[in-house]
């Protein structure tokens, strides 16, 4: 059987209830089930390899270069996927307030060029309906202006490969 | 009479300058060729373009080889560990047996498949259909090959091709040939291939919730073997055809593994397991399945195993997850596990499958029959290795990995 739930998060008690059909036996038992807290993770958008998912990025980052696209995931968050028109997501660098992408709100890009290299970057993923749903993090994320200068891995191949 | 000598004594003066200037100009331009060439050298052009050899080698060995080969051998062999491909992969298997074992595998960025000849370690490019951020890909013995992808409305996209056997006459310094396929239907949740012929079976989610279909590797012929409330299954069909399916993994959360049987029914193999992972490998001719297992309780990893249906399970003396195992094929219950150094920590598995938490693991010997474990191999303190994705050829000679930290492939060599 399939039990259609409003909404995710909190608690749910789902009982369950046998009975023969004179009444005279009966059992009832019940099960408490508790979603888990949203999780808000992110990553870099990797213009080459995509979103780097087995690379999350701590709370306190470096990365190569002066420009670079992060990918928020916000796990068990009440979505069918990131696209979900329900999530909302308020992002801000150092401290300002900056407008989601319409197409891609997950998706945040920062150009470092000409400033001091260091950005602050809060998010807060909420739900349209589900006003239970909240999940803030916050990164302190530091560019570099040379690539030499922040550990990649995604240096050349150490053999001979034909092309 | 002077001044005939004076116009002889001018020309000849002319002459002396204007040979002079020419030998100038010639040493001045030869220089300026010899920088030329020294540049462009230094660019690499004019250097013979890799050619492959009938057995598709490059012409030069590997860094970190060992000179450990016999006479006749013609380049040196790779290290016992040796790094395959620095840059990311999205999925590799084994090809052929004995002294032709070679590791295929898939490139991230582009989606090109690579073949690394185990013995020589020259690699070679075998496609040149471009397919960019691959994010999976599964590789039968057959040749099929099958990429996924997430496209730009976040649709997860499954690209099921074959390497092409005639070579592209627009490419003559390539070997190279075109992945042709067609893409199958959007958003499989999870997926598998047989290890030969590269029959499908997967998830896919629909209005009840996911169902868990099989089709022929091309998307043709397909069966719904099961609807669910479930969407998060991961399905393993095994050499001798039969399919299984494990929930997946979480922390606390209790898991089950399932067989599906021919007429459709459910049979329980394990479960309820607390963050349950599971390897199967089956054995047609005595059919005493072996299952390698791990739980996760309250931050704590176990590995279990259990070789025959009626056998009792041991507990193993190495703390990982079978997502860091693979059974050997051959004689005896073996598998190779990677094992973290030192503690896992808490909730392991839920922040090892977000990308925030990695180990440093050490490569292990897994007697299930015997429940006894050995530790085979270190790697150095300066290369972290987080073993995942582990494959063994069919004559346990070989065992390859992906290194869950930048997704690189590694080789390395069971038997000396």
């Amino acid at each position: 059987m399939t039990l259609p739930v409003e909404h995710l998060f909190g608690t749910d008690v789902i009982s369950v209830e046998a009975r023969s059909s004179d009444g005279k036996l009966s059992h009832i038992s019940s099960v408490s089930i508790s979603a888990a807290e949203p999780i808000l993770a992110l990553y870099e958008n990797h213009p080459l390899y995509g979103v780097l998912y087995h690379r999350a990025l701590s709370s306190a980052t470096s990365l190569g270069g002066t420009e670079a696209t992060f990918a928020a995931i916000p796990f068990f968050a009440q979505a069918r996927n990131i696209y979900d028109a329900a999530l909302r997501f308020d992002w801000r660098v150092n401290s300002e307030k900056i407008p989601a992408n319409p197409t891609n709100p997950g998706e945040l890009t920062i150009n470092a060029e000409n400033s001091t290299g260091i950005a602050f970057v809060e998010l807060q993923v909420t739900h349209a309906t589900n006003f239970f749903l909240e999940a803030k993090e916050r990164w302190n994320i530091t560019f570099s202006s040379s690539w030499a200068d922040a550990p990649d891995q995604f240096r050349q191949s150490n053999g001979p490969t034909q092309y | 009479m002077k001044t005939r000598a004076i116009i002889e004594y001018i020309l000849a003066a002319v002459l002396v300058v204007i040979l002079g200037s020419l030998a100038g100009w010639y040493f001045f331009l030869r220089t300026q060729t010899e920088t030329t060439a020294l540049q462009s050298a230094a660019r690499g052009f004019g250097i013979a373009i890799p050619e492959g050899s009938a057995g598709g080698d490059t012409s030069s060995p590997p860094q970190g080889t060992d000179t450990g080969v016999s006479g006749m051998e013609p380049a040196q062999r790779p290290a016992q560990l040796w790094q395959v491909e620095q840059k990311p992969t999205a999925g590799h298997t084994f090809l052929g047996s004995g002294e032709n074992v070679r590791l295929r595998y898939v490139e991230r960025a582009s989606g090109y498949v690579f073949e690394a000849n185990t013995k020589t370690g020259f690699r070679t490019r075998l496609t040149n259909t471009l397919l960019p951020k691959i994010y999976e890909a599964l590789i039968s013995e057959n040749g099929h090959v099958f990429e996924r992808s997430i496209d730009t409305l976040g649709n997860i996209t499954t690209f099921a091709g074959t390497i092409s056997t005639s070579t592209d006459s627009s490419s003559a310094s390539s070997s190279a040939t075109m992945l042709l396929g067609s893409y199958l239907a959007k958003n499989i949740v999870s997926l598998s291939a047989h290890p030969v012929s590269g029959a499908l079976l997967y998830t896919v989610a629909d209005a009840g919730g996911g169902a868990v279909v099989s089709a022929e590797w091309d998307g043709l012929k397909q069966k719904t073997l099961l609807g669910s409330a479930v969407l998060s299954w991961r399905p393993t069909v095994t050499e001798d055809g039969r399919t299984f399916l494990v929930q997946a993994a979480a922390d606390d959360v209790p898991g089950y593994a399932y067989e599906i049987m021919k007429d459709g029914v459910l049979k329980r193999l394990l479960g309820p397991t607390p963050g349950l992972v599971m390897r199967i490998r089956t054995s047609p001719k005595t059919g005493a399945d072996a299952l390698l297992w791990s739980q996760s309780t309250r931050g704590e990893l176990r590995l279990f195993a259990r070789v025959g249906e009626q056998a009792t399970p041991v507990q193993l003396p190495v703390r990982t997850t079978a997502d860091k195992c693979a059974w050997s094929g051959g004689d005896g219950a073996v598998a190779y596990c990677g094992v973290p150094g030192g503690s896992a920590g808490q909730n392991f598995l839920d922040t090892w499958y977000r990308g925030a938490m990695h180990s440093s693991d050490a490569l292990w010997r897994i007697d299930a029959g015997a429940g006894t474990a050995e530790m085979m191999y270190t790697p150095p303190s300066n290369t972290p290795i987080d073993i995942e994705n582990v494959s063994i050829d069919r004559t346990a000679g070989y065992l390859a990995f992906t290194n869950a930290l930048d997704k690189s492939l590694w080789l390395f060599r069971l038997k000396q």
